[in-house]
């Protein structure tokens, strides 16, 4: 069968536009600074050095800011799964007066920019003496109301004969929810739990506000040390940074691509 | 047995009643935390942020004055407002070009081509998704540094002279738009792609068999079938755009030169953090969750006559 070209000419050369500052950045990161500042384009450097990345680890604490988007990152994840899991399974299964309202509320939430609620949340942080804390990065982001929404469409779409056979073996509600949903969705409840975790990990406008002491930063606030410093951006130390605080987004990335994809096809975004 | 038959059916009916309070109960308690953050950390500072745009306050002072409407008067006079307002509304037509008709297209195209490949696509196009916006805004100040940035040596090698990208008035915004667009593309263009698989192949081929042709198909079947994806996918391009073009403005340009790329997200964040005006920060964002809301309930009204239309 002979298959038009047309398709790979405009999704390779979209594929390469996309992916190019990808590939700048980790070229210029390997790249003494007199490529860098040659002025002229060669994707692959002359004379690769790993320089660039034993300055930024010098410059900024690379491993604290990790370690500390590694922690806001784990917890906002475990608390958004946990409280979507929860109001979720009441939205999708079990039947009550107000239901439908409480929903409605959570779905809602999504139209809030988040610049709506910042300044109060900021301040409602400083008064409890929350700032430069994990507590104060983590507590305002534990509840989300896209992971309901998602969750809510996924639990819909179990079939209900699976459900009602617990109901039938006298399984409680809690016993339904622990036993048989969560366990028959749990491929679709980790590809949101990956993009829990991806979303955060990348967050920048919060963790800005609430960690201006060094030692709290996370990684996207912190690397913006290197914009600027002392006058002139470093730029290859920036890509180095850049580099490895990607890296770890885009294994979880390549790992979990396939579940992310079939993620929204099974939560069925149609209704 | 008259009797009985009724005693039972109110004791059944008793029973029944019990259950359903017993399972709203159940019910709230699994809401409840949830119910009860959403309310603590969105609806509460909604509310906050609605209040405190009727005060003056510098973050630090220990008394709020009352303002009244001053804070709103003072933002319809401004000039950085309302040429925030206008760059939010360009920025967001053009994420709506770039953002949603291009990964439609995309999406489309890709279910053309081997399955080995639309594997090698899909995760290209969707990368940027997965990175942090902060540090793909610190790759792109490189790429349109002004002296070595590749962006214009790319462009002078095809001897053209490259624009100044964030440093003229006319370039600023729509180099903020790029960045956006690019890192927001993938995430559409999978949800897209989703919208996409779950439509029947039958009603294709019933299509074919009747002789239609691919720009027949495309408008007739996959537009109106794709209409509550393209709806959600608007919905949340517009609805994020302020929190979207947030980061590349504060890293790329911080809302200049001369204001000429600040938008209504990054207004509120520099009246609030780098001017200390909390309640005229405030009325800002007021101002753009009013707006947004409007706006959005116009979008749905409209996306749902065309989703049943098109149903």
């Amino acid at each position: 069968m002979a298959r038009a070209r047309w398709p790979h000419l405009v999704l390779g050369a979209t594929a390469a536009a996309v992916i190019f500052p990808m590939l700048w950045m980790t070229s210029t990161a390997l790249k003494p600074a007199s490529e860098i500042f040659a002025g002229t384009f060669a994707l692959w450097p002359a004379h690769p050095t790993l320089a660039n990345f034993t300055t930024a680890a010098a410059q900024v604490p690379m491993a604290r800011l990790f370690w500390n988007s590694l922690v806001v990152a784990l917890a906002v994840t475990a608390a958004q799964a946990l409280t979507s899991v929860l109001a979720a399974y009441a939205c999708a299964l079990l039947r009550f007066p107000g239901r439908d309202v409480c929903f409605a509320l959570f779905v809602a939430t999504m139209m809030v920019p988040f610049q709506v609620t910042m300044i109060p949340n900021y301040l409602l942080i400083a008064r409890l003496d929350l700032l430069n804390t994990y507590a104060g990065l983590i507590l305002p982001q534990v509840v989300t109301g896209y992971g309901v929404f998602m969750l809510r469409q996924t639990f819909k779409n179990l079939p209900r004969s699976l459900v009602e056979a617990g109901i039938v073996d006298g399984a409680s509600s809690w016993q339904v929810l622990w036993r048989i949903v969560v366990p028959a969705t749990r491929t679709g409840l980790a590809a949101l739990c990956i993009l829990f975790f991806v979303n955060t990990w990348n967050q920048y406008l919060w963790p800005l506000l609430v960690a201006s002491d060094k030692a709290m930063k996370t990684l996207p606030v912190g690397m913006q040390e290197f914009v600027s410093l002392e006058g002139g951006t470093n730029w290859g130390p920036l890509m180095a940074a850049a580099t490895l605080a990607i890296i770890p987004a885009l294994i979880a990335y390549v790992l979990a691509q396939r579940y992310i994809l079939e993620s929204f096809v099974a939560a069925g975004l149609k209704e | 047995m008259a009797v009985a038959e009724v005693h039972l059916g109110t004791r059944v009916a008793a029973r029944a009643r019990a259950r359903r309070r017993g399972g709203a109960l159940v019910g709230y308690l699994y809401l409840t935390p949830a119910l009860a953050l959403t309310a603590v950390f969105v609806y509460w500072p909604v509310l906050a942020s609605l209040v405190l745009s009727f005060y003056d306050w510098n973050l630090v002072s220990p008394t709020w004055e009352p303002v009244g409407w001053r804070n709103y008067t003072e933002l319809a006079a401004s000039r950085a407002f309302w040429l925030s307002l206008v760059n939010t509304g360009k920025a967001a037509v053009a994420l709506v070009v770039l953002t949603v008709a291009a990964p439609l297209v995309a999406a489309v195209v890709v279910l053309r081509v081997r399955a080995r490949w639309q594997q090698v696509y899909r995760v290209a196009l969707f990368a940027p998704t997965m990175i942090s916006m902060a540090i793909a805004c610190a790759i792109w100040l490189w790429i349109f540094h002004p002296l070595q940035g590749v962006a214009n040596t790319l462009l002078g090698a095809l001897g053209l002279e490259g624009p100044k990208w964030l440093s003229s008035g006319d370039w600023a915004i729509w180099s903020i738009v790029l960045v956006t667009a690019w890192k927001t593309f993938g995430f559409n263009f999978v949800i897209y792609l989703a919208g996409l698989l779950a439509i029947p192949a039958e009603t294709y081929e019933a299509a074919r068999v009747d002789g239609a042709s691919e720009r027949q198909i495309f408008w007739r079947i996959t537009v109106p079938l794709l209409a509550p994806t393209t709806l959600f996918v608007l919905l949340t391009t517009f609805i994020l755009s302020p929190q979207n073009l947030f980061i590349p403005t504060q890293i790329l340009t911080q809302g200049g030169p001369n204001e000429a790329s600040n938008n209504l997200g990054y207004l509120v964040y520099q009246l609030g953090f780098e001017y200390f005006r909390v309640g005229y920060a405030s009325a800002a964002a007021t101002l753009i969750f009013v707006v947004f809301l409007v706006l959005t309930a116009v979008q749905f009204t409209l996306g749902e006559r065309r989703t049943h239309y098109g149903g």
